[in-house]
Formats: C-alpha cells, sequence, structure tokens
C-alpha cells in the first residue's frame, strides 16, 4: 500500500478519544501527527536503504515484524500513554495494509521468516516512479487503497467532522 | 485498458454512494449535493479497482512484475521492468 496509508492514518486519529481514553480529540494535530508518524514507521527502512546505511532486501524486513512494533510502540507508551495506543494500532494496522501485497510480511521475526501475504497484488519494490506506476496499473490497489479514502470520507461523516460539521 | 473499464466504474460509483447513503446517511444530517459530489468522486477508486477486476489489462501487469525481483542490489528497477517488458515482445513476435 502506498497512498492508501495516510487514509488509514487519518481513519485511526479519528479514533483518537476511544483510543487515548478520551485525553486527545479526534484528528487533533496531536493525534493526526502520532497516527502518521507510527502507521509510517515501518516505512523508514526506505531511508536506510536510499541513504546507503541497509541494503534493498532490508525493506519490508524487521521494521514489519510484530515485536518489533510492540516494542516501539511501548517506548512510546512509555513518552505518552494516549500516544501509545494511537502508535499500536497504526503500526499493526500498517502491517495489515502491506500484507496483500505479494513481497510479504515476516510479521514473526526474529522467531520465524516466513513471509506472510494475501497476493493480492504483486510487489513493485519500495520506492520512485517503477514502483508507484506498477502499484496503481494492479486492480486490488485501487480497491483497497481506494476504499480506505472512502472508510475515512464516511467516517468524516459518521463524526460530524468536516465537511460535515 | 479496455475503453469499457472506467464507464463501468463510473456505474459502480453510483451504486457504492447510493448504498452508503442508505445505509450511513441519518435523517437529521441529510447529505448535501456537495457532500454526494464528494462522494461520488471518493467512491469512484475503489470502483475503478472493481471494475478493473473485469480488465485482462492489469493481470498482465501483475504476472509482468510477479517476474522481477526489485530487490537484487545491484539492479535498477526500471530496467529490470523494461527487460521483461522486451521479452513478452519477443515472445509475442514468435
Amino acid at each position: 500500500m502506498q497512498l492508501g496509508h495516510v487514509a488509514v492514518a487519518l481513519t485511526i486519529a479519528s479514533f483518537a478519544p476511544e483510543l487515548s481514553g478520551g485525553q486527545i480529540e479526534a484528528l487533533s494535530l496531536e493525534s493526526i501527527l502520532v497516527a502518521i508518524f507510527a502507521h509510517e514507521f515501518p516505512n523508514f527502512d526506505g531511508f536506510l536503504i536510499m541513504s546507503g546505511l541497509a541494503p534493498k532486501k532490508f525493506h519490508c524486513t524487521w521494521s514489519h515484524s510484530l515485536i518489533v512494533g510492540f516494542l516501539a510502540g511501548l517506548i512510546t507508551w512509555f513518552i505518552n500513554p494516549a500516544w501509545g495506543y494511537i502508535f499500536w494500532l497504526s503500526i499493526f494496522l500498517h502491517y495489515l495494509a502491506d500484507m496483500p501485497s505479494s513481497v510479504g510480511i515476516p510479521i514473526f521475526l526474529p522467531f520465524s521468516k516466513k513471509r506472510y501475504t494475501f497476493n493480492l497484488w504483486a510487489d513493485t519494490g519500495y520506492f520512485g516512479w517503477v514502483s508507484f506506476k506498477g502499484t496503481y496499473q494492479q486492480s486490488w490497489t485501487w480497491i483497497l487503497e481506494g476504499g480506505a479514502f472512502l472508510v475515512l470520507y464516511v467516517r468524516l461523516y459518521v463524526i460530524g467532522f468536516w465537511p460535515f460539521s | 485498458m479496455l475503453k469499457r473499464t472506467p464507464i463501468l466504474a463510473l456505474i459502480f460509483a453510483a451504486l457504492m454512494s447510493a448504498l452508503i447513503i442508505f445505509i450511513f446517511q441519518v435523517d437529521a444530517r441529510p447529505f448535501t449535493k456537495g457532500q454526494i459530489a464528494m462522494l461520488y468522486f471518493f467512491s469512484f477508486f475503489p470502483s475503478m479497482g472493481i471494475a478493473m477486476l473485469f480488465d485482462p489489462f492489469p493481470k498482465k501487469v501483475k504476472e509482468r512484475y510477479l517476474k522481477i525481483n526489485f530487490y537484487i542490489q545491484e539492479e535498477d528497477p526500471a530496467d529490470q521492468v523494461a527487460k521483461v517488458i522486451a521479452e513478452e515482445e519477443k515472445e509475442k513476435g514468435n
């Protein structure tokens, strides 16, 4: 998933009051920043690859394992418990959103290297125009990523947020 | 891509929008015309995907990309895709 991650993160931010015990408002700047940071966190491995600090095959490995997601959420929880729950939901939904790709996600690293995938679309790499173009020439990316934006729009209506306020 | 695919998507988007309004609309807060237009706009994207399921081109693209390993350090992704397309053209020619 590429652009759809933004819609998923914003939808999570719309649930901030429920996730933070009422401490953070739905779609407040705080909730959006935490949700987007956490949701994109697993893809930060792309920066390591682009800066030459990691090989290409590092993408979708450790950053996409449950244990790393849990520990990153735990650190966030120690900083601010209200952020912790948003972080956990965001990062775990990132893994779920990436699982339709054929590359598969090794969610049980370091215990198992097996990659889990729904195999709905072919992987197109981690960065660049080739990756972007290839992704959006496949049907299921439109269904799921477009669907994510539609769910966000309906969610905005349900909570009476702009443009429904 | 077949010409009928975006047309099918426009029809699916209308059906999807109508279904969403039927399920989620609250009598006290009916959708305005502008909000319905935006709903139709957002419904178009997943509808396009559904329409693409009935089109052979996206399947061909999936098969093409499944042949490529984008994580080989020395390879350039654009070159890898070009190579596979050239092979497909060659097979078509034979």
